[in-house]
């Protein structure tokens, strides 16, 4: 292949408002995530100044069919992180944020091993919450990953459900 | 000008390339691109490239219609995208 899978580690900071500092950490990565790690290390930076602080991770479902091994997550070094930052900037538009953590894991998984973790703190639950679905809706649909399901005889390429664009579709519908 | 092109996930394996560098004539879209890698790599190459769901980036930029190419440009091809 012409490119390998790479890990990258981004780290932003920029000026709400007066002092207020806030946070985004987006990871593409081959190796597992410790939730406990970056949920004490989300909680030291948000230092006093958070009242709410939600994870979301996402898991490899045991997969029904015997003859399926694992799945497979293709990314394009670049272009992967800024779909996701873009979609993370939106969420820091949309609702008052104090700290993102995203970190989407790729190459070959198995049933029950981790994929994805999102971590939102803010002031008040309210925000986290709606911004850690919203994250989570447009990592489906419009952050730049591919997975292929791998079988024992052959693989299939998984596309995106109709449940997964009705629930982005929704944020745009109610703004 | 020199333009790198990536094909990604199924559409890589529908073509049997994960990518090219081409030499194209100064002010080439990425509309005539398609024709070049038709040449390069297959008439069939072009109903994979324009099927309704393939996308396309230059730059690491999605885009919604075709541009110009410059020197140096990477286009990437790649299929509907599935995450989290």
């Amino acid at each position: 292949m012409l490119w390998n899978c790479t890990t990258t580690t981004k780290w932003l900071t920029s000026l709400k408002s007066l002092g207020a500092k806030l946070l985004k950490s987006i990871r593409v990565q081959e190796a597992d995530f410790c939730i406990e790690e970056e949920w004490r290390h989300c909680r030291e930076r948000l230092a006093g100044r958070g009242g709410a602080l939600v994870c979301f991770a996402g898991l490899v479902r045991d997969l029904k069919d015997d003859e399926l091994l694992g799945l497979y997550l293709e990314h394009y070094p670049g272009m992967t992180e800024k779909s996701i930052e873009t979609i993370v900037d939106k969420a820091m538009q949309k609702w008052s944020l104090l700290d993102v953590v995203v970190i989407h894991r790729v190459g070959k998984l198995l049933a029950r091993d981790q994929i994805v973790l999102v971590l939102v703190g803010s002031a008040h639950r309210g925000d986290a919450f709606a911004a850690c679905e919203y994250i989570m809706d447009f990592l489906k649909t419009e952050a730049v990953f591919w997975k292929k399901e791998i079988g024992r005889t052959s693989d299939k390429w998984i596309k995106s459900t109709t449940d997964d664009y009705q629930r982005r579709s929704s944020w745009v519908d109610n703004g | 000008m020199k333009v790198r092109v990536l094909f990604f996930a199924s559409l890589r394996e529908e073509i049997g390339s994960e990518g090219l560098d081409l030499t194209l004539p100064d002010g080439s879209t990425t509309d005539s691109l398609v024709g070049a890698l038709s040449s390069c790599l297959g008439s069939e190459t072009i109903s994979s490239l324009q099927g309704e769901s393939v996308r396309v980036a230059v730059n690491l930029e999605m885009l919604d219609g075709a541009v110009e190419l410059h020197d140096n440009d990477e286009v990437a091809y790649f299929p509907q995208v599935t995450g989290g």
